[in-house]
């Protein structure tokens, strides 16, 4: 039993950080965007802001991975041999793939893309928020500015 | 038992504090991502907007456990590699510009401690004519780099240099792709 517990340990320990998905981050270009309807590209322009939306609040992990890492070492330190042993646990939850923000950049920047082709094709883009929209560092520098 | 115990606690400690305080706090620095030469044999006429490179991970506060290259530290290097080069006529972050050019970091390992530290990292570059919005040359390449054992003496010191490394190879082999396609014009 005791054997088991301090394998299991050990692959905890090996593992610390392992959290979250590998970014798949989108292309700025594919092939054919250049021929797409103004239709096609509203719709996919509207889609990516929907997605961009859904992605940004999970974009920071830091206080997240802040409270995983403190709440290792609150437990680690406390002074039994088992909630010692069992503060490492927490570690494996820590997420520092980064996979959101770099998926929203991303989509930021295909989204940019496939508005500069709406506009060169004089598309009606009326009823859809047609800005470019700013890589998550961007926009925190235009807030440092802006302050 | 008791002794084990005693010991693989000791163990646990030693890895879950102190090996990440021996990594922490070394984030690559933009400076040291330039290269020295460039190898520019061919030019492109026209201005480029640099895009901010997608892919980098920005520094984490916790848990510090390695280097880690941000997608600002990147494109900054970056813009003033394309500048030094002198590949393009100018280099833009913002407003109009002939071509715009997207870097997007595909995957870079993270570093196991050891002596010696080896980073690859796969990038793709992609120029796109802003008359047509068509990319024009786009090339998915690695770079690899070993930080050896007499560059650093702290393993958060040699991950840095790693990582330093491998993104000052990965521009260098990237402008000498661009200037091999301008060749090619």
């Amino acid at each position: 039993m005791e054997k088991n517990f301090y394998i299991t340990l050990f692959i905890s320990v090996l593992l610390a950080g392992c959290a979250g998905r590998q970014p798949e981050p989108v292309s700025a270009y594919y092939f054919g965007d250049e021929n797409k309807s103004c239709e096609t590209l509203k719709k996919e322009i509207g889609d990516i802001q929907k997605r961009m939306l859904a992605i940004l609040p999970k974009t920071d992990k830091t206080v997240l991975n802040t409270l995983w890492t403190l709440g290792g070492t609150v437990i680690s330190y406390t002074p039994t041999p088992a909630a010692t042993a069992a503060g490492f646990v927490p570690y494996l939850f820590v997420d520092m793939k980064d996979a959101e923000r770099i998926e929203y950049n991303a989509l930021a920047r295909r989204h940019n893309r496939l508005l500069l082709i709406a506009q060169s094709k004089s598309c009606d883009m009326n009823d859809i928020r047609a800005e470019p929209i700013p890589t998550i560092n961007e926009k925190a520098a235009e807030d440092k500015k802006s302050k | 038992m008791r002794r084990v115990r005693k010991i693989i606690i000791v163990l646990c400690v030693f890895a879950g504090h102190i090996v990440p305080i021996l990594f922490a706090g070394c984030s690559a620095r933009p400076e040291k991502m330039i290269p020295p030469d460039f190898d520019v044999s061919g030019k492109i006429h026209g201005s480029v907007k640099l895009t901010e490179v997608v892919g980098g991970h920005e520094s984490n506060p916790f848990p510090l456990w390695t280097s880690q290259v941000g997608s600002i530290d990147f494109t900054k290097a970056l813009a003033y590699s394309l500048a030094r080069a002198g590949i393009f006529d100018s280099v833009v972050r913002k407003g109009k510009s002939d071509y715009i050019l997207d870097v997007t970091i595909l995957s870079s390992d993270r570093p196991l401690l050891g002596l010696e530290i080896s980073i690859t990292m796969k990038t793709n570059w992609m120029l796109t004519d802003t008359k047509t919005l068509i990319p024009v040359w786009s090339e998915t390449f690695d770079t690899t780099y070993n930080a050896k054992v007499t560059d650093a003496v702290l393993p958060a010191e040699k991950s840095r240099f790693a990582y330093e490394g491998v993104v000052r190879d990965n521009i260098e082999e990237g402008i000498k792709r661009l200037s091999a396609f301008a060749n090619t014009r």
